[in-house]
């Protein structure tokens, strides 16, 4: 098979398109900003709330689940999850950073598997300090109750981090459905 | 004497036969090929002609469950949308779609009484709906950005039917049949 035989010129060129792609890569994948860094916040906390079928995968359990899933969350905190479930409306809601760790304790037995999905995540910051994040996207739940009931379902979540410590942690949290008979 | 016609010297096959060269397939040249096809295909799939899995009952009997369709994306790019026209829906992310019926635009108001769809309080003809429905919704007024859309399939308790406002924004597109 004849070689590639390309002018110094060309070559040039070459390499210039191969390390302009390279710089594109790294600017988009691994640079390391604040936005990137909400976002990787995000999924660490659906990373918490998903449930593995026993036998399959890891589950998290034990005391330091706790104390790590609090320090997702300021001390106080504005947690709304609403929704319907056998013709039941209902709404979780957490205002303390201790109230989201017993309601993760109380709800979970009650799941034998969620997995949640993330997509369209929109961070933005509302002042230059980046001391807040706002935070949009679209998240789609799959999972089975302790009942047996399959559900599948889309939220939209709204949220907002603050940066405390170094770390981000979620100010408030809305999950709401993306299709509802109902308004408000 | 024996000298023949300069006509018949030359072979009647040689004069026939095509010099043919012979034929070298460039692989480079059907990499290349294959490889627009497949980003044509790819992006074609992707943004204008979506292959879409039917998942759950929502649409029967006009739409079965596990069946297949084509999502035409850039639509509602060309048209605007319609009542009753049943039209596809962003649900979560571009992977997770939603079919449902179009019955009311933002202003309109909606109610249902005993499985029947009013819209501005004129019934709704609706020959698509094969089950019977006793569901009953009051009046509510669609709000600005937001559209009211139906599954076809209302055989069960509103409450377990995914319907209902949403997003003008969520309209993704139609399947094309």
């Amino acid at each position: 098979m004849a070689g590639v035989h390309l002018s110094p010129a060309k070559k040039a060129a070459l390499a210039a398109v191969i390390l302009a792609t390279a710089v594109a890569v790294w600017f988009f994948y691994f640079r390391s900003d604040d936005a990137s860094a909400v976002r990787s916040r995000l999924r660490e906390a659906v990373a918490f709330a998903e449930k593995q079928p026993k036998g399959t995968g890891i589950n998290l359990q034990g005391a330091g689940v706790a104390r790590a899933l609090g320090d997702f969350f300021s001390t106080e905190t504005d947690i709304s999850i609403s929704g319907e479930s056998r013709g039941q409306t209902y709404t979780l809601s957490a205002a303390t950073r201790g109230e989201v760790v017993s309601s993760y304790f109380m709800l979970r037995p009650l799941l034998t598997s969620l997995s949640v999905s993330l997509a369209e995540i929109d961070v933005s910051f509302p002042d230059d300090t980046h001391s807040t994040a706002l935070v949009k996207c679209s998240a789609m739940a799959t999972g089975m109750t302790q009942n047996g009931d399959f559900f599948r379902e889309g939220r939209l979540i709204s949220a907002e981090l603050v940066r405390e410590d170094g770390e981000w942690r979620f100010k408030s949290l809305r999950a709401d459905p993306v299709i509802s008979f109902n308004l408000d | 004497m024996s000298e023949k016609d300069p006509k018949q010297q030359v072979p009647q096959e040689e004069s026939s036969t095509f010099v043919r060269p012979q034929k070298r397939t460039d692989w480079r040249v059907v990499c290349i090929r294959i490889g627009v096809i497949a980003a044509a295909t790819v992006l074609v799939c992707l943004f204008i002609l979506r292959p879409m899995v039917i998942n759950g009952s929502s649409m029967m009997p006009t739409y079965s469950s596990r069946g297949f369709t084509f999502g035409f994306l850039p639509y509602f790019k060309i048209y605007s949308p319609q009542r009753q026209q049943v039209v596809i829906l962003s649900h979560a992310g571009f992977n997770t779609f939603l079919l449902k019926r179009l019955i009311a635009f933002p202003g309109e108001t909606v109610e249902i009484r005993n499985g029947v769809v009013y819209v501005n309080g004129k019934e709704l003809d609706e020959p698509y709906v094969k089950y019977d429905c006793n569901w009953n919704l009051s009046r509510c007024e669609v709000p600005k950005g937001k559209i009211f859309v139906l599954g076809d399939n209302r055989s069960m308790p509103i409450r377990e039917h995914m319907g209902g406002m949403i997003d003008r924004d969520r309209l993704a597109g139609v399947p094309i049949w």
